[in-house]
Parts: C-alpha cells; sequence; structure tokens
C-alpha cells in the first residue's frame, strides 16, 4: 500500500526532480503534472509523494518556501536546487543506461 | 553551504517539532482541497468530491508517519524522548535516585582524584622537548669524567651534567633562599628548552672557573619576584652575597631538571667553585648528575651498555676503577628525583581500592534496578504485548542508568577536585607544589568511567526484565523461574560486594597498623617537642670565625629562654630522608666486599641531651673538644660491636678523611634511626662541629609548652643577632618525621575511608535485598504465621537463608585477601601480609555489619500481622 502502482522502483525521486526542474512546484501541482505528461499512464498515489519530497528535501536536493498558488491560496512550492540539478542530471543518464540496455535485450528477443 | 542547510533543517526537525508537524498538516490540507475543487470541476457532488479526494490521497497518518521517517531524525527524535522519559523516572523516585547517583558519584569522585594523582606522579613528564629521549645516568661523577663521557660516547645526541645547590638570591631589597641548579653548557641545548627573555646558557658560560658570574632565571621567579619586569636583564642581583649578570629568563613552565622540583636560578659551572667550595675541574669528588639526550634509533639497552663500557674506560684512565661504578641509564622523561618508584605501588593499592570501591557501588546500583525493575515489569510486560521491540526496550533501560552514570560522574567530578585537595595535604608539600588538579585528562577519564559503569550495571538488569515472558508478569505473577534467577543474580552480587569490602577492610587494617608500627616504633631518640631550624651563614658572607661566634652566641641565648630544656647544633637532620657517609679506617679490620655504609653527623655538645639519645659509655663532647685538640668521636653501639666486638670501644682510634691524628673514641650512644624509620639500625659516628669548620647547621631545641610560640621565640633570638640572616626549614621533629609517613599516611587514611564506604555500601545492598525478599514473600510469611510460626521463627527462617549469604561473601574475602595483601608486602612494617589478627578482626567486622543489615528487614518480617498480609493479596 502507497507505493506508486507501476512505477520502477526509486524512479519517483526522478520523476520529481524532473517535473520540478522547469519551475517551482507544489505537491499537488507535481501529481497532476507527472500524471498529464505520461497520459495518465502512471499513476502516483497521492499522498505517497509527501514522504519522497521531504526526504529529497533532508538531502538538499530540493528546497521548499510558502507561495502564493494563482487561485490566491498559500502552497508550499518546492524548486531544484544546485546539488539537485546534478543530482538530476546523474540519474537521468542512469535512466538512459538502463533504459536502452533494457530495451536492446527486449527487442533483441522480439526478433 | 549545504551542509549548513541540511544541519539547519535536522535541527528544525528536532526541535521545532511542533511547527515542522503543522506545516506538513497544512500541505496536505492544500493538496486535498485542490482535489475536491478539481473534482468538483469534473461535476461530482460535494460529498462524492470530499470522499474521491480522501481516496486518493491515501491514508494521512501513514502520510506523517512516513515523512517524520525522511527527515530521518527518527532516531534522536527517540533518544530525546527516552531521555525525558528516564529524567522522569530519576524525578518520580528521588530516594532512589540519591543512593544511586552519590553511590557512583563517591566511586568516579574517588577514580578521578587517584587518577589524577597518577596523572601528575607516574606519567606527566618534564615540560622540555621530546622528554621520551631523555635518559638519566645513575651514578654521579666528576666534571672531567662528565666531559670526557660526553666526547667518547657514540649514542647520545648529546649530555648535560647539573648539580643543585640552596642559594641566597638578594633582589628588590630581601634576601630569599631558594634552589638553584650548577648545570653545564650543555644543560639548555640539550633539553631543548630555549629563553622567555635574554638567552639561556650556552657552552661559553661554562668556560673558565669563576669567570662567568651569570645566571638564568626561571619564567615563574621572574613574574613573582621582579613582578615581569621587562628590564630583569639589567637588575643587579646578589647570590649567595656575589654580584650577579641575570641574562636571561627561561622559557615559561621550564622549573629544572627535575619535575617535582623547583630550581628558579640556573648557574654555569664554571661558578661551582664560588658555591662548593670545591674547584670544578677537580677529579677528587663525584658530584655531577648527567641527563643525555639519546641520538635517533638508539634504544635506553642499547646505549646502557656503551656508556658502560666509555665509564669504565675513564674510570681506568683516571685511577677509579676500584669504584666499580655502574652507569645505569634510566628514563629521562621526568628528570632527577621524581617520585615514580616511590609512589607508583601505593597509586597502584589505591588505583585497585578505588577500582574495588566503584564495582561495589555499581554492583549497588544494579541491585537497586533490579528491584525497581520487578516493579516496572506490568509496565514493560505491556509494553512488549503492545509490540515494542526488546531492544528498544533495552535501549532505554540503558539510557536510563547512563543518564544515573552520566549525573553520578558530574557530581563526581566536582568531588574529585575536593578529594585531591585532601591529597595534597598528605603529600610532603614543598616538594609537590605541582598544579595537582583533574585537568582535561581526568574528565576525559571519568566520562569515559562514567560510559562504562553506566553500561555494567544497566545492561545485565535491562536484559533480564525484558525477558519476553510476558503473559506471567501481565497477571502480575513473575514466573518462578524468572523469580528465582533474578534473586540468584542479586544475592551472587551481593556476595561479591561483602567479598571485596572485606577485602578493603582487611587491606585498611594492615595499612593502618603499618602507620601505627612506624608512628611508635623505637627511634633510639624521643621527638616529641623538639624543634628545627636550620641556617648556614656562609651563605650570608660569614667566614669561618664569625660563624663560630654566631653559633655559641645562639645556643648560649637559646639555652637561658624559658621553657627550653636544651639545645644544641647538627649538620644532618635526623629522619629527613638525607645522609652523609665516609668511609673510616680501623687498624685490624679487613674491609668487606660490599662495605655497609657508615653514616656521619657533625654535632654540638648536647645534642644527645636534647633528643633524648642516652650515651651509654663515656662523655657528650664538651668545650675542650676543639680545634687542635685530639679529634674525638662518639659511636653508636653498632658501630662500637662492628669493629671492636666483645670490647669496649671507648679509647679505640679510626682513621678518618685527611686528618692527620686518628679520631679517639671517648662515648658510646644507642642505636638511632638515621635516615628512615624503616631502616635497620646503621653505623653512626659523630664528630664534634667544634673541630671541623661546618657552617650549615640545623638548631634543635627541646622545649616544654606550645611549640608554635617556642619557635617563633628562637625565630626572633635569630633575627636580633643577625636580621638578615634567613632561616629555613621551620619545624617540629614530629612534623619532619610525620612528612617522611606521607606515603602510609595516604595509603591509611584512603584505604579506611574507602573501606568504610565500600563496606556501607555492601550493607546498603544486602539491605535491600533481604528487604526485597521480606515484601515479595509477605503471604508466605502470613500463612506461616497463620499455620503457627511464631515471630522469632520467621527471623530465624530469614537470618538463616542470609547467613548463608554473607558467609559466603567473607569466604570469598579470605580467599582474595591474602592474594592481593601478598603485593602488598612491601608497603607493610611491623607485621605480615598474612597477620592473622588483622583478618579475624576484619572478617568479624564484616559479620557483624552484614548481620546487622540483613537484622533489620528480618525483624520487620517477625511483625508481619497474618491476617492483614493473606487479606492483601
Amino acid at each position: 500500500m502507497g507505493k506508486p502502482s507501476g512505477l520502477v522502483q526509486g524512479t519517483l525521486d526522478l520523476l520529481i526532480l524532473k517535473t520540478i526542474s522547469l519551475e517551482p512546484k507544489h505537491g499537488w501541482a507535481i501529481v497532476q503534472r507527472i500524471q498529464q505528461v505520461s497520459a495518465e499512464v502512471l499513476q502516483v498515489q497521492q499522498g505517497s509523494l509527501y514522504p519522497p519530497l521531504h526526504r529529497l528535501e533532508q538531502q538538499g536536493w530540493i528546497k521548499a518556501h510558502w507561495s502564493e498558488t494563482e487561485g490566491g491560496r498559500k502552497a508550499k512550492f518546492y524548486s531544484l536546487t544546485r546539488a539537485g540539478r546534478t543530482q538530476m542530471e546523474k540519474e537521468l543518464a542512469n535512466w538512459d543506461r538502463l533504459s536502452t540496455a533494457i530495451n536492446t535485450v527486449v527487442q533483441t528477443n522480439e526478433a | 553551504m549545504r551542509w549548513a542547510d541540511k544541519l539547519r533543517l535536522r535541527l528544525r526537525s528536532l526541535f521545532r517539532h511542533g511547527s515542522v508537524e503543522q506545516e506538513l498538516d497544512a500541505e496536505l490540507r492544500f493538496h486535498l482541497e485542490q482535489q475536491i475543487q478539481e473534482n468538483l470541476a469534473a461535476g461530482m457532488s460535494p460529498d462524492e468530491a470530499r470522499y474521491a479526494a480522501r481516496r486518493t490521497i491515501g491514508g494521512i497518518e501513514q502520510i506523517r508517519e512516513e515523512c517524520r521517517d525522511a527527515r530521518s531524525v527518527r532516531f534522536i527524535e527517540t533518544l530525546l524522548q527516552d531521555l525525558r522519559y528516564a529524567l522522569r523516572m530519576m524525578r518520580r523516585s528521588p530516594g532512589f535516585t540519591a543512593v544511586a547517583v552519590l553511590s557512583l558519584a563517591l566511586g568516579i569522585g574517588a577514580n578521578t582524584a587517584i587518577f589524577s594523582f597518577a596523572n601528575a606522579i607516574l606519567l606527566k613528564k618534564l615540560p622540555v622537548t621530546d622528554p621520551e629521549r631523555l635518559i638519566t645516568i645513575g651514578w654521579s661523577v666528576n666534571y672531567p669524567f662528565f666531559r670526557e663521557l660526553d666526547r667518547r660516547n657514540g649514542v647520545l645526541a648529546g649530555l648535560a651534567g647539573r648539580f643543585s645547590i640552596d642559594l641566597n638570591l638578594t633582589a628588590e631589597g630581601s634576601t630569599e633562599r631558594m634552589h638553584g641548579e650548577l648545570v653545564s653548557g650543555s644543560y639548555f641545548p640539550v633539553l631543548g628548552v630555549g629563553a622567555a627573555l635574554g638567552r639561556v646558557l650556552a657552552e661559553e658560560d661554562d668556560g673558565a672557573e669563576d669567570a662567568h658570574p651569570v645566571c638564568v632565571i626561571s619564567y615563574d621567579l621572574w613574574q613573582k619576584k621582579f613582578a615581569g619586569a621587562p628590564d630583569v636583564l639589567h637588575k643587579a642581583i646578589l647570590l649567595n652575597a656575589r654580584p650577579f649578570q641575570i641574562v636571561g629568563v627561561s622559557e615559561r613552565g621550564f622549573r629544572g631538571g627535575a619535575l617535582q622540583g623547583r630550581f628558579d636560578v640556573h648557574v654555569p659551572m664554571s661558578m661551582t667553585g664560588f658555591f662548593e667550595g670545591e674547584k670544578r675541574d677537580s677529579t677528587g669528588w663525584s658530584w655531577l648528575q648527567m641527563i643525555g639526550r639519546l641520538k635517533p634509533g638508539i634504544t635506553r639497552v642499547l646505549a646502557e651498555a656503551n656508556i658502560q663500557a666509555v665509564g669504565t674506560h675513564i674510570d681506568k684512565e683516571q685511577g677509579h676503577e676500584k669504584w666499580k661504578a655502574s652507569y645505569r641509564l634510566f628514563p629521562g622523561d621526568q628528570g632527577f628525583d621524581d617520585h615514580r618508584d616511590e609512589f607508583e605501588k601505593p597509586i597502584l593499592v589505591l588505583l585497585a581500592v578505588v577500582a574495588s570501591v566503584l564495582l561495589i557501588a555499581c554492583a549497588n546500583v544494579a541491585n537497586l534496578l533490579l528491584a525497581r525493575a520487578v516493579e516496572r515489569q506490568r509496565e514493560i510486560a505491556v509494553r512488549l504485548a503492545l509490540g515494542a521491540t526488546r531492544a528498544r526496550l533495552v535501549r532505554q533501560l540503558s539510557l536510563e542508568s547512563l543518564v544515573l552514570s552520566g549525573v553520578g560522574g558530574m557530581v563526581g567530578f566536582l568531588l574529585s577536585f575536593w578529594m585531591v585537595q585532601a591529597l595534597v595535604y598528605f603529600l610532603p608539600s614543598d616538594n609537590f607544589a605541582i598544579g595537582l588538579r583533574p585537568d582535561l585528562l581526568a574528565l576525559g577519564f571519568t566520562a569515559a568511567l562514567s560510559i562504562i559503569t553506566g553500561l555494567l550495571f544497566g545492561l545485565a538488569p535491562a536484559w533480564q526484565v525484558t525477558r519476553p515472558d510476558v503473559a506471567p508478569a501481565l497477571k502480575q505473577e513473575m514466573a518462578g523461574r524468572a523469580w528465582a534467577s533474578r534473586a540468584l543474580l542479586r544475592r551472587a552480587l551481593v556476595v561479591c560486594q561483602i567479598g571485596a569490602s572485606l577485602v578493603l577492610v582487611f587491606g585498611a587494617g594492615l595499612f593502618a597498623r603499618t602507620l601505627r608500627n612506624l608512628r611508635t616504633a623505637d627511634l633510639g631518640f624521643r621527638p616529641e617537642q623538639i624543634i628545627l631550624m636550620t641556617m648556614d651563614p656562609s651563605l650570608s658572607g660569614y667566614k669561618e670565625a664569625d660563624t663560630a661566634l654566631l653559633y655559641n652566641r645562639l645556643l648560649e641565648t637559646i639555652r637561658k629562654v624559658p621553657g627550653v630544656r636544651a639545645a644544641s647544633l647538627a649538620n644532618m637532620t635526623v629522619l629527613s630522608g638525607g645522609m652523609f657517609a665516609a668511609d673510616v679506617g680501623v687498624t685490624g679490620y679487613t674491609p668487606q666486599d660490599h662495605e655497609p655504609n657508615y653514616y656521619l653527623n657533625w654535632v654540638s655538645a648536647d645534642y644527645f641531651k636534647t633528643l633524648g639519645t642516652p650515651i651509654l659509655q663515656g662523655r657528650d663532647f664538651n668545650r675542650w673538644d676543639r680545634k687542635g685538640a685530639q679529634p674525638v668521636a662518639i659511636v653508636n653501639q653498632r658501630f662500637a660491636t662492628h669493629f671492636w666486638p666483645g670490647q669496649n670501644a671507648i679509647g679505640k682510634r679510626f682513621r678518618w678523611g685527611g686528618w692527620k691524628s686518628d679520631v679517639e673514641i671517648v662515648g658510646v650512644v644507642s642505636n638511632t634511626k638515621y635516615q628512615t624509620i624503616r631502616e635497620e639500625p646503621q653505623f653512626i659516628y659523630y664528630l664534634p662541629v667544634t673541630q671541623q669548620h661546618v657552617s650549615g647547621l640545623t638548631l634543635y631545641v627541646r622545649t616544654v609548652g606550645d611549640s608554635g610560640r617556642m619557635i617563633s621565640s628562637v625565630r626572633d633570638i635569630v633575627r636580633a643577632l643577625d636580621p638578615r640572616l634567613p632561616v629555613y626549614n621551620i619545624k617540629t621533629l614530629e612534623a619532619q618525621i610525620d612528612s617522611q609517613l606521607s606515603q602510609e599516611r595516604i595509603l591509611a587514611s584512603l584505604s579506611t575511608f574507602f573501606s568504610t564506604a565500600a563496606t556501607l555500601l555492601a550493607a546498603l545492598g544486602l539491605y535491600g535485598v533481604v528487604a526485597y525478599s521480606v515484601k515479595r514473600r509477605h503471604r508466605e510469611i502470613g500463612i506461616r504465621m497463620a499455620l503457627g510460626a511464631r515471630g522469632r521463627d520467621v527471623m530465624l527462617l530469614f537470618a538463616r537463608e542470609n547467613l548463608a549469604t554473607v558467609l559466603l561473601g567473607i569466604g570469598i574475602g579470605i580467599a582474595c585477601a591474602y592474594a592481593s595483601a601478598k603485593y602488598c608486602a612491601s608497603l607493610l612494617y611491623g607485621l605480615r601480609y598474612n597477620d592473622i589478627a588483622t583478618l579475624a578482626v576484619a572478617s568479624v567486622l564484616m559479620l557483624a555489619v552484614a548481620l546487622l543489615a540483613s537484622f533489620l528487614p528480618a525483624r520487620r518480617a517477625s511483625r508481619v500481622d497474618p491476617v492483614m498480609a493473606l487479606r492483601y493479596e
């Protein structure tokens, strides 16, 4: 319970980092964005987003501040730190390597 | 920056716990509301929207919990929680806390104090460069020998010579007596000590004899006597009434070549003749002590062979091979005259004593914890049943004991300052003016000790009470087996306590009796009511004739003072630890291979009368024994029977020193202690001060009445004769003897104190065990009494059970007592380590205390009202 369904272990961090890399976002927006971009393929149990957010903050990869939303409500926005950007790039490269490898294996089997 | 941010976040999570949680709630609320709006926009009814939103977000409480874990301060958080809990537990049972903390504080404080003492005497080093590479050579030599050895040896990077002297320093309008050192030019470079001001002494200062009246003073003297004046190098000072130039101030902290000494003035050896009356370059006297620095890579053992070989060779060249000198090398990290040998064993004994006290205290606290744990059994069982892990509970219980030992450690550290003060009081003070107080090292020691003790007494009980046999505990009935094993553990602890206490009491008895034996030992004289005062007129510029005149006038005046029974002079102070020996030649006597020392003392008439030593045969010195008359001597009994067994020694003669005519014996006195109380009777002879010029003498005055008042009136007399003449070592002979017994006094007093403390702790432990078992067996007692047992029977029942515990403890104690006392055998006097009387007294004492401690709660058992006891359940 609580684990993102259909999500490869450890990739939620990467998704979060990538999602807020363009602009600061609050928790709800991050969930929406992930589902939107993945065309609803990736389903995130919404509440399970928060523990990783807090962990990433403790690790110093993202930072949080309270700010007003477009609707004029106060919300906690998360943005990437410089260390977080480096980390994201590292994880992206990892992900590329991993997915390429898996693709190769899978396609070879099909042929 | 990133680290600082992280730290800030962690600290915030830790200490702003509430606001962090609130923030998370706000964040989640926002999320929920946002989702509800989204759902409403999608066309759901308000209720549906709220319900769907709740479902998509998941369990709020779970998220909170996971976020808390994500903040990764969980461990510290629970630790703080446990800490708060532990402090609350301590506050809740102040009696238990007070007993535990105080007994631990006593144990830890005592260990810290003795450790500080050990640190100062056994571990501290000279404040010089690389003291570990220094060695001292255990044989005094003459100056040319020292030069040759320095030049020829292949193992030392440098060799220095030193000789300690007493001198009068006149500066800033007053004269003070102090300790100084005559040093070779290599002294400061070899030690690696520099100057705080000006320069230190160098090779050129140790050039032609008598040509270099210069000196270096210590930083302390500079501060005290000259108030740290920067122009001290230009000040005119007098050393023994002769002008000297101060050329420098040595580095701060350096006070000469002996760790436990205070040598504030350093004079080059070129001035030896002026201070000692002997030429520096003479090969006729062996006076100089050597300290050297090993070459890199050379060990002390390796160096010793080389030094011995070279030394023997030089001796042969000087014609001294018959001395068979042994050039042994000793560690030089404490310089000369260290007290390591003297105090090493007592300190180790004391360390063992205080360690035992601490262990006994630990056993006590463990015992109390075990008893208390029973009361908490239900609490712990409930927590186990609710899913707390055993590790978690052990952690919490251990933390509770660590808090106890931590507080005990803190109190103990404070206590140790006071204890060290008390310790210093026992020391022969003037030589131990070192800053003896607990320092950072001692603080670290205390901290380590607190942690170790906390774990020691905390872990076992914690492990025991968290046994996961939950069900019986919840039913408020401890499983029979658990109870039995716990009771056994508690009894075992008490057995050890009684055993250890008995060993300590036995040791204290041995040391106390040793001290008493030394104090009441037959010295051969009566030390009560004698005051001492030392002076040396030659240091103030007196010539021979004036000195004799001064002393005569002094004695005449003092003898007229009311309250003075007798007054006299002597060159050596008895039982000061000092000695002066010189060979004698007796016709018809063949010297043995290992000739004993023939001790000598220069004394005036009435010396034996003053001391109360009976003259067995012949006469005392008198005023006809003057220069030019027949040289005379008085010898002690041992001396007389050694050279002339079975004969009358009066009228016999011996050759002495460089004197032309033989010395004739005119009196025989009974044997007296000379150097130490422990010594066997020695060979002693006395020569009259009237036949040889001896400048430095100690005045002995036997008085009636108050010694303090007599001291000041004798001092006034000296001052009236010459106000500029310094007198020193002013004290009573008893005080002098007492200062020699400092080691024994420390051992006797401290071991008595600590063994008393240990016994009380053990008694407390036993009391606790019995009282607890009485409480637990309340119902059993009730049944027994209901069935007809009388109060006395119940008491006997408990007494029998405890007697076994006590006797076992005493038995183990007796077995250990001899083994540990054997190690202390060399510290005892007048009794053997296996003294049966002392052991018997100690055992009976222990038995009495233990029976009393178990009697009190057992009596309470006999007063149990069976009706109440049975209705209670």
